[in-house]
């Protein structure tokens, strides 16, 4: 069922990202013109692969959306879910529920039931609920695993800020999860976040995140402007740390297609060559 | 500089290594953990708080011997308990490092050196001036019998806005700013201020490396490219090109330079006129309208 066969960017993910040796991976978009989401897709479907344990923190898209993108992409994420090595929360259908919940007009029974933990992210700005649930969730993935890792994955961090809640609040939260995931299950936390403009704030955050983190995915756009051929460029940095003699740099273009990714060293595209 | 802070040939109370996001090769982790090396063999004991990872990050790098001589306090612990907090004083982020030192040495004499990983949670949790303060305030207290002799601390330049950077760098008595280097031999760059007690300040920027035991090595000072002042710029002499005559002649240069301006100041001139001997006299006729009367009018006052 699960096919040992990879694409390039999943090996190129799997080889320089060193993937079991990190304990945060970022992934960051830095404007508004390109979409860093295909990394996430890939990653999702390579951990799959390697049969980690996923927690999947759904909040740009809905969770269909995931689902038929990696069906897409040949792999099924159904039977993961239903063996409970997947969890997906809904980020995206719960917030909306508790924004849905206050209004006057719907007084429709089902949904005033909905325990949402999402109810205080809308209106305390408080994380705290929601770090609970994930932690719980990973604590419930680990227990039930059998050695695999455990990794959980957020898209999209920087979300969070246009929600309103503080920069502190969501520094806060991600170190908490880190350290949960190191402690518990030497697990890996993968975060989507994304740049927005001259926002300094989300700048703020991603550089922060850019600090701590083991692997920094940058997706940027190319700085001559669009180009049908060459979407935009993908950069790994592995920062040298103490234990960590060797950096890595690694700057590739790629491009987007239906059903693929292509990816190539810098000035070396199909249609140029 | 650098070397020499890290060694203590020079003499810092208060330490702040600042680094960003470009810094692949060498960053805040590799100077502080230099600075720890060094303060082992110096000091007493050295307390190593960390706050963005584990002290084991720090400590798994260090020769075996020297690792009894730290005390490890793991900030990283209850990072949850910060959220959504409104009671300061649990959180362990705080002025409590005070107290927090205190439950965790024995008693004792000496010098002892603090490091403290990140204060990038201080910052984020506190007024900066608060930061500033608590530094200020440990780096000349003494705690169960120990003299606190320097303070290292690690920040990242790039995610605090200006204003409270600037604070809690004016609180510390040395900077050091690390930046990537564009030159191949040397991988980055410090720039390093450094106030002594003497009230001098000196400034410096030097290239470095990190070899593979994570020692700070290689420095050379960056010597600065623009070294030649541009040459003055000749004077263009604006009666040349006319179609009209502006120039002198030799004749009419002479009787210009011997020319004496009215207000110039000449001895004889300036005696003669401070010794005059006549006063003015004023000869003044009557009008028919005029009522001219020779006494004088003050005759009557008897003063």
């Amino acid at each position: 069922m699960n096919s040992i066969k990879r694409s390039q960017l999943e090996d190129i993910l799997l080889q320089d990202c060193q993937l079991r040796d990190n304990n945060l991976v970022l992934i960051s978009e830095s404007d508004w013109h390109v979409d860093g989401t295909f990394v996430i897709h890939s990653l999702l479907s390579l951990y799959q692969k390697e049969n980690y344990n996923i927690c999947f923190l759904a909040i740009s898209q809905s969770v269909g959306h995931y689902l038929s993108v990696s069906k897409k992409i040949a792999t099924d994420l159904k039977p993961s879910i239903d063996s409970n090595k997947l969890i997906m929360v809904d980020g995206l259908k719960l917030l909306g529920l508790s924004v849905v919940k206050d209004c006057v007009d719907i007084n429709i029974q089902s949904i005033q039931d909905i325990e949402t933990n999402f109810e205080d992210v809308f209106r305390k700005n408080s994380l705290q609920k929601l770090l609970d649930l994930l932690n719980s969730n990973v604590d419930k993935l680990y227990s039930q695993s059998n050695g695999s890792p455990t990794v959980l994955m957020i898209d999209n961090i920087s979300f969070l800020l246009t929600l309103g809640i503080s920069y502190k609040d969501i520094v806060i939260f991600c170190h908490s999860l880190s350290r949960h995931l190191k402690e518990t299950s030497r697990g890996t936390l993968v975060m989507l976040s994304s740049v927005y403009g001259e926002d300094d704030k989300s700048e703020a955050l991603t550089n922060y995140f850019k600090h701590i983190s083991s692997t920094c995915l940058e997706i940027n756009s190319l700085s001559s402007g669009y180009c049908k051929d060459v979407h935009g460029e993908l950069k790994i940095t592995r920062k040298r740390k103490l234990e960590r003699q060797k950096k890595i740099e690694k700057t590739l273009q790629f491009k987007i297609s239906d059903k693929s990714i292509k990816l190539w060293a810098l000035g070396l595209s199909s249609a140029v060559l | 500089m650098l070397l020499d802070l890290i060694r203590g040939n020079e003499l810092s109370s208060v330490v702040l290594v600042k680094d960003s996001v470009d810094c692949i090769d060498a960053s805040n982790v590799h100077v502080l953990y230099n600075f720890l090396l060094n303060q082992i063999q110096r000091f007493e004991k050295v307390i190593l708080l960390c706050y963005e990872d584990s002290p084991e990050s720090y400590t798994h790098a260090l020769p075996e011997n020297i690792e009894a001589r730290i005390v490890s306090l793991d900030g990283t612990k209850h990072p949850h308990t910060w959220l959504d907090f409104h009671d300061f004083d649990k959180t362990g982020v705080d002025g409590n490092i005070k107290k927090l030192l205190e439950d965790n040495l024995p008693q004792g004499n000496g010098n002892i050196g603090i490091v403290i990983d990140s204060l990038s949670f201080h910052l984020l949790l506190r007024p900066p001036s608060f930061t500033c303060q608590f530094l200020r305030k440990l780096s000349t207290s003494q705690i169960k019998g120990y003299d606190i002799k320097q303070i290292v601390c690690g920040i990242h330049g790039d995610i605090f806005d200006e204003n409270s950077l600037r604070l809690v760098e004016h609180t510390a008595s040395s900077v050091l700013i690390l930046s990537p280097s564009q030159i191949t031999s040397h991988t980055s760059i410090c720039s390093s201020i450094h106030h002594r007690t003497s009230g001098k300040v000196l400034r410096m920027n030097e290239y470095f490396n990190v070899d593979e035991n994570n020692i700070v090595k290689d420095l050379r000072e960056v010597k600065s490219t623009a070294g030649t002042t541009e040459p003055e710029e000749k004077s263009i002499d604006p009666a040349s090109n006319l179609t009209f005559n502006l120039t002198l002649k030799e004749s009419e240069k002479e009787a210009r330079s011997q020319l004496v301006l009215p207000y110039t100041y000449d001895k004889n001139k300036q005696d003669a006129a401070l010794n005059q001997p006549g006063g003015g006299k004023i000869f003044y006729e009557a009008d028919d309208v005029d009522d001219l009367d020779e006494e004088d009018p003050d005759d009557d006052l008897h003063i």
